[in-house]
Order: C-alpha cells, then structure tokens, then sequence
C-alpha cells in the first residue's frame, strides 16, 4: 500500500531509469535472480533521481557501483561502491511494511560501507521511498553461513535529511567502517549494456566509455596516451606484429574500473570480421593499472561466453598488461571478469564482472 | 448476521449514504425449497455455484446476494486501514463497487456477474474470489489513486516477499508443515523464473496481471521434474493465491496494530528532542544569537547556489520565471499563496506549493550552509567530527530555517495576522529578497 503523497520522500522513476534497470537485469545469466536484482537496481536509479532532483553540496558518484547477485530467487540483492563526497553507501530493499527486523544482504559486508539505504521498490508503480538509512559501524552481523542477516530496525534512521547532513559536512574520520567479512558473491558492475557494433557506427553518446579511433585520430590518441603509464600506441604495434590486423574500421574505447581498491584502466577494441561464410565479429581487450607501472601480481582477466570460460589471463610479477583477443559470431555475447587474488594464499579478494558486451549491428 | 442469510439478502446502494439492505424472496424460496435440509454453509455454495452453471437464475441471485456482502466487507476492510489517512468514506467507495440492482434478468451488468462469470471454484473460495476483484476495480482504483493511495494486486504482494520473509509468515504465523512450506518455496520458484522473467523481459509495464493459462503451463512444466504428483496450472494459481493471501492477511494485521506502534515511536521521538535541547547549544534562537553574522553570509552563498539550481532546471524560461515570481511575491510582497495562483494564472494555490517546493528548498539551503559553516568558521569543526553532534547542529540550522520559511505559509493560513517570527527578524526573507532583486 503506497501513499503517493506522504510527507515522506516517494520518488516517481521516469522511464529510462527503468529500462536501465530491466536491461541489466535481463542481461542476468542466472533467472532466478533477475526479479530481486531488478528492484535492487530500482532502488539505486530511485536515490539516484532522489538526489538529481535536489541542490546538494554532495558530489555523487556511481560510476563504479556494482551490483551484488544473489545466489537464488527470493533473497535480496544489493548494491555498494556508491560514492558520496568521501562516504561509500550501500543499499539494500526492503518491504514497505517491515516490522522489527531488516534482512540485511551479507554480501555487503564484503567491502564495507559507511552507510546503508534502505528503500522500499514500489514495483507496480514504478516508485520507490526511503525507508531508513543505517550506519555500517552500527552493524555487527552474526557470522552465519546465510546469506542474509536480520538486523534490528531500531538501528536505522528513517529521516534521511540526517543522512544527506552527514555525507554534505561530516568529518570522513567521525565515521567508522564495520569489519569486512570475506564472502564474495558475483558482482557486476553497473554500466548500459554495451552492443560493440554501435560503437562501429558511432550511433551512440557514451557515458561510461570514452570512445576513440586508432586509425584517425593517432595525434589525438599519442595525446591522451601521454597521460597513460607507457604509450598505447606501441602496444598496438607489438599485436599486430604478433600477427592480429586490426583493420582501419575498429572503434576503440576506455573506461576506469575499481577492484579491490585499485583503479584500472580497460581498453576495447572491436570489430567485425567479414571474411568469414557467417558474419563475426572481434573483441581485443586490454588491461592496465592507473596507479602503477605494473599490474598487482594475481590480478585476473577473463572472458565468458554464458558458462564457458574461454580465456583466462593473470598478472605475473610485473606484467604491465593483460590481454584478451576473442572472436564469435554475432549472437555470442562475452562477459568480461576481473578478478583479484592474493598470490601467496591463492584466495580470491575481488571479483567483478562486466554486463554481457554483444554485437547486434541491426 | 447468520451466514446463511447472506444468500437472500443484497446490500445495495442507499441514495442517502452509506448501504440498505433488501431480502430477496426469490432467492429465500430457492434456497428453502431446494437445499432444506442443508446444515454445511459451505455445501450450499457449492450447489449454488453448480446450479449457476447450469443456468439457473435463482442460484444467481443468491451467489450475487453472497457478493454483496463480500464486496461490503472488503470495502469497509480498504476504509479502516487507510480511510483516515487518504480521506475517503465508505460511501465513497461502496458506490464503485456496490452496484447490484438484484433484478434477475436485466442488460445491466453490475460487478456481481462479472465476478461470478469469471469464478472458478477449483481455484479459490467465493469470498476470495470476490474480494480480489473488488480490490481490483479499475474505477475504484482511480479513486483511490487520485486521494493518493495505491492498492498493491496480490501478484505484487508475492514479488516483494523474499523467501526468508515467506518461510517466517508461514511457520511462525500460519503453522504451516515443514513440507507444505518446501512445497510453497518451490512454486514460488517457478513463479519467478516463469512469471517475473517474463515480466522483466516485458518492460514491467503497469500493475502485475494474473498468470495467463500459457505461462501456468510453463510453471507446471518447469515444476513436473521437481514436484510429485504432476501437478495442473489450475493448482499452481490456486496455490500462488494461498500464498499471496498468507502475505497479505499478516500484513492486514499489522496495518491494524499500527496506531499503537506509531504512538511509541513519536514518544521516542519526542523524547529525543528533550533529550537534544538540554545539550548545549540548540534552540535556534540561540543558534542565531551565537552566530548570526555567519548565519548571514552562509544563507547568502546557500540560496544563491539552490535557487540558481532550482531554475535552471525548470523546464523552458517561463516556469524558471514563474518560480522566481512566485518566490518574490511570497516573501517580498508577503502575498498569499492563494493571490500569487490568481496572479500568476495558476489554478489552485497548491500549484504555487508543487513550483515552489519549499520544504525542499530549505532542506537544500540548510544543506549548503552546513557546508559552508563547515569551511568558515572553525569554532563549529567539532560539530563535524561527531555524527550526534552534527545531527543536533544541523536540526538547529533547520529550526532557525523553519521559522522563517515557514512564517510565510503561516501567515496564508491565518490571513489576517502577521505572525511573530516573520515580523520580527527574517534573515531568510531578507537575503532572497536581496538576492531575487539583484537581477
């Protein structure tokens, strides 16, 4: 039951933050965890708009919030690595009539935050509302090997101005994180859904990728590439001489990626391939570090399609890139994961996985 | 009243409010000629249902009797939870719903046939069936939308629960068995992969519709390897219903306990102010006395950054023009709300209210000062080292805030008078008025 005019915040979702929602969701290899990742997903779009929509001081950022899968229908997923101003946020949904206790996604706990939004999805209606915000510190979960934990409601705040004062002026040493708990569940990072084939046709505005072309703009890219660790160009000549063509046609394009609290840099190359009887299309991917010269040793680059893992790269001791080339027909989608391990336990750290890259030129 | 007589009585409409009720002979004769020696209520409403599917227009009557009563019931159900809240009546709503003019043969097709045409008894009981589509009325739905209330449909019940949430409900509230609810889990499952991937992949469009009889079939398909015996697609609606019912009927009970909950927490926070106040510096009159020159130069900084936000993301320079006038008038002509809707040609004054949004615009104000406070004067920097203190810090600058926003609001209520905090000394008005008159 849904007041549309209660004092309390209810935030309408205009419709392309809704289909934002649906196609990562309907992107899920896994369809039993599509519905609870889509009222997650819903959630972060509906404070997302919350926020648009008011003046704050408060610096936003959601380029590399991640959603958190779960494992099956009927558990709640969640989302973190939402930034605001210094703070990491977290959120989770809610029922609209909890009573004493919250399932809380343990999932969360992975790389703590320092705040937690709890919103209650008005699915049928398209709307979401607040229903407290918690303190990571306040938190102490029970370790259980559930994948969710009830915690008390009387630990969260329902007015949510407290929060926006907090994340506007508090001090980022006032707030504590709670003790990171090391269950990892697939996370995905997320970004719009990329159709390789549209970046050939340069049809699309990228927000989250910065787009450029190899072949003509060379000063431009030996430009930006200065700010890079080691110049691209040259590792471009070194595959091709290696034996790969990258023909004058393919479209490049970059973005940064955070995973266990360091930032990369992800490089996609694509194109199609015409000589084969069924029309193909090619991915070369290349990773490099932002913050350093070389790779962290364990870091992992890998390449799916549906299960299948079709390529597994890792960082020795100071590789500076990893790459992947991969060639499929144009109804095969790649997924893309990168995964940190430590290299002298072997356990894994951190893993993210990008939405399924596709190549749909109609 | 006696259950049986629910058969020959209808409630219908009364021109003068509320409902009357009328006994129906026709049905009474039917009913004592046919089944006199009946003692199970139950049993009765199954013969009735089967006569009704032969046609009979006695039994009819009867079952449209029946719903009457139902549709009352479930009426009275919506006016008790939110009545109060949204503002409505039972009046307001019987009259969508109860529309049965208890004639037996006539074009006229009230909401009685309609749920009796589409009933099917190996799916749910009469009262269940009724009360669905009762709650499902688009008009009255409409009704309930425009006073601001949202009717979640049962699909939506099941699409929020999660499978802890269910298993809780069902055991420690309904008693299920341990098996009952394993089976449970898994139509739920079924129901996920089959309905709420469809809906997904559909674009969620609107509110969630019954299962087809195509996507049941694919349920059942999907359960066959898992459940045993096979089950029907009839059995699988009839269990979702049961479910969803469950869900609902515990939700129903807390709305009803509520009251007393919410008494509770404003007593909490009540006493949290108390608390708050008798710590230092808070009262706003205070706060203003302490630090009213910074209080000043903040204020200055933070509505000059909001309202240049505000308009610059209206849509099209008139609206960005209208919210600027309507800010001028309010609060440096000190016009009512209600003079600046004629002036400005909008309809009602809450058309003033929705451009002007000011219970935002101070949160945003206050925000902003917050953080300028912050950078300008280093006797507050304790303030933002301590989450509790800056929450009493804040709640003062809100409070000083309040007063002068809302004086104005104030005042369009009590016309005449000019209230106090508004004559006296607002800071707020003064530096928009300053600011508005800049440009």
């Amino acid at each position: 039951m849904i007041p549309l005019d209660a004092a309390s915040t209810l935030v309408d979702l205009t419709p392309e933050r809704v289909n934002h929602a649906i196609a990562l969701s309907q992107a899920l290899i896994n369809p039993l965890s599509r519905w609870q990742s889509y009222l997650a997903l819903l959630a972060l779009e509906g404070f997302t708009q919350w926020l648009s929509d008011r003046s704050t001081p408060i610096q936003f950022d959601r380029s590399q919030a991640r959603l958190l899968e779960p494992s099956g229908f009927g558990i709640p997923a969640a989302i973190n690595s939402v930034y605001a101003n210094q703070f990491h946020i977290g959120f989770l949904v809610v029922e609209d009539d909890v009573e004493d206790e919250i399932e809380f996604p343990v999932s969360l706990m992975q790389n703590p935050a320092h705040f937690y939004v709890a919103v209650c999805v008005h699915e049928e209606s398209h709307q979401v509302s607040f229903h407290s915000f918690l303190r990571g510190a306040d938190l102490n979960l029970d370790s259980t090997l559930d994948e969710t934990s009830m915690i008390p409601v009387s630990l969260g705040e329902a007015n949510l101005e407290r929060l926006l004062w907090h994340l506007a002026s508090l001090e980022l040493s006032a707030m504590a994180l709670p003790k990171a708990s090391p269950m990892i569940s697939p996370q995905w990072l997320i970004q719009p859904l990329v159709n390789a084939a549209q970046w050939l046709q340069t049809q699309i505005d990228e927000l989250t990728w910065t787009l450029f072309s190899l072949e003509l703009t060379p000063a431009g890219m030996r430009s930006r590439a200065s700010a890079f660790n080691a110049d691209l160009t040259s590792v471009f000549t070194e595959i091709e001489r290696s034996g790969l063509h990258i023909p004058s046609t393919a479209q490049s394009g970059y973005r940064s990626i955070t995973l266990n609290h360091h930032t990369f840099r992800l490089y996609m190359t694509t194109w199609a391939v015409e000589e084969a009887s069924k029309p193909e299309w090619s991915l070369l991917i290349i990773l490099e570090s932002i913050q350093l010269s070389t790779l962290p040793t364990g870091t992992q680059l890998m390449v799916q399609e549906g299960d299948n893992v079709l390529i597994q790269e890792e960082a020795k001791l100071e590789s500076t890139y990893l790459i992947a080339q991969i060639i499929g027909t144009w109804d095969e989608k790649f997924t893309l994961t990168l995964r940190s391990i430590d290299p002298e336990t072997h356990v894994l750290i951190d893993s993210l996985s990008l939405p399924p890259i596709v190549f749909q030129p109609y | 009243m006696n259950e049986l007589v629910k058969y020959w009585t209808l409630l219908r409409i009364n021109p003068a409010g509320g409902y009357q009720t009328e006994k129906l002979a026709i049905a009474q004769t039917y009913i004592a000629q046919t089944y006199p020696d009946l003692t199970e209520l139950h049993q009765l409403q199954q013969h009735l249902t089967r006569d009704y599917q032969n046609h009979s227009t006695e039994a009819e009557l009867c079952l449209r009797c029946f719903i009457s009563h139902c549709t009352l019931e479930e009426c009275s159900s919506i006016v008790r939870q939110f009545g109060e809240c949204y503002q409505f009546n039972q009046s307001d709503v019987l009259g969508y719903v109860l529309d049965d003019d208890g004639l037996a043969t006539s074009d006229y097709s009230p909401l009685s046939k309609k749920i009796l045409a589409s009933y099917n008894p190996a799916i749910a009981t009469l009262n269940t069936w009724a009360t669905r589509l009762v709650r499902q009325h688009p008009a009255l739905n409409q009704f309930l939308k425009q006073q601001g209330l949202f009717l979640k449909s049962d699909w939506a019940v099941l699409n929020s629960t999660t499978l802890k949430r269910l298993q809780q409900v069902l055991s420690k509230r309904f008693y299920w068995s341990t098996e009952a609810i394993q089976t449970a889990t898994l139509y739920l499952e079924s129901y996920h992969t089959v309905y709420l991937s469809d809906r997904i992949a559909e674009g969620s469009q609107g509110r969630c519709k019954e299962p087809t009889p195509e996507q049941l079939k694919r349920m059942a398909n999907y359960l066959q390897p898992k459940l045993n015996p096979i089950v029907s697609p009839n059995q699988i609606l009839n269990q979702l219903f049961a479910i969803a019912e469950c869900l609902r009927q515990h939700h129903l009970n807390r709305y009803q306990t509520e009251s007393i909950e919410d008494k509770t927490i404003q007593i909490k926070a009540e006493q949290k102010l108390v608390d708050s106040s008798s710590n230092g510096l808070d009262s706003s009159e205070e706060f203003l006395y302490h630090y009213r020159a910074q209080f000043r130069k903040c204020l200055n900084a933070a509505l000059e950054t909001v309202i240049q936000d505000y308009t610059s993301r209206l849509p099209g320079q008139t609206k960005a023009d209208q919210f600027r006038t309507a800010l001028r008038l309010l609060y440096c002509q000190k016009i009512t709300m209600t003079q600046i809707a004629e002036q400005l040609d909008l309809k009602r004054q809450d058309n003033v209210a929705r451009l002007l949004k000011l219970k935002t615009l101070r949160a945003d104000v206050g925000l902003h000062m917050l953080k300028g406070l912050k950078q300008d004067i280093s006797e507050t920097a304790q303030n933002f080292a301590d989450p509790e203190r800056l929450n009493r810090f804040a709640d003062a600058i809100d409070a000083a805030l309040h007063d002068q926003v809302d004086a104005l609001l104030e005042k369009d209520a009590q016309q005449s008078k000019t209230p106090k905090a508004y004559q006296k000394d607002n800071l707020f008005a003064e530096q928009l008025c300053a600011l508005l008159s800049r440009d």
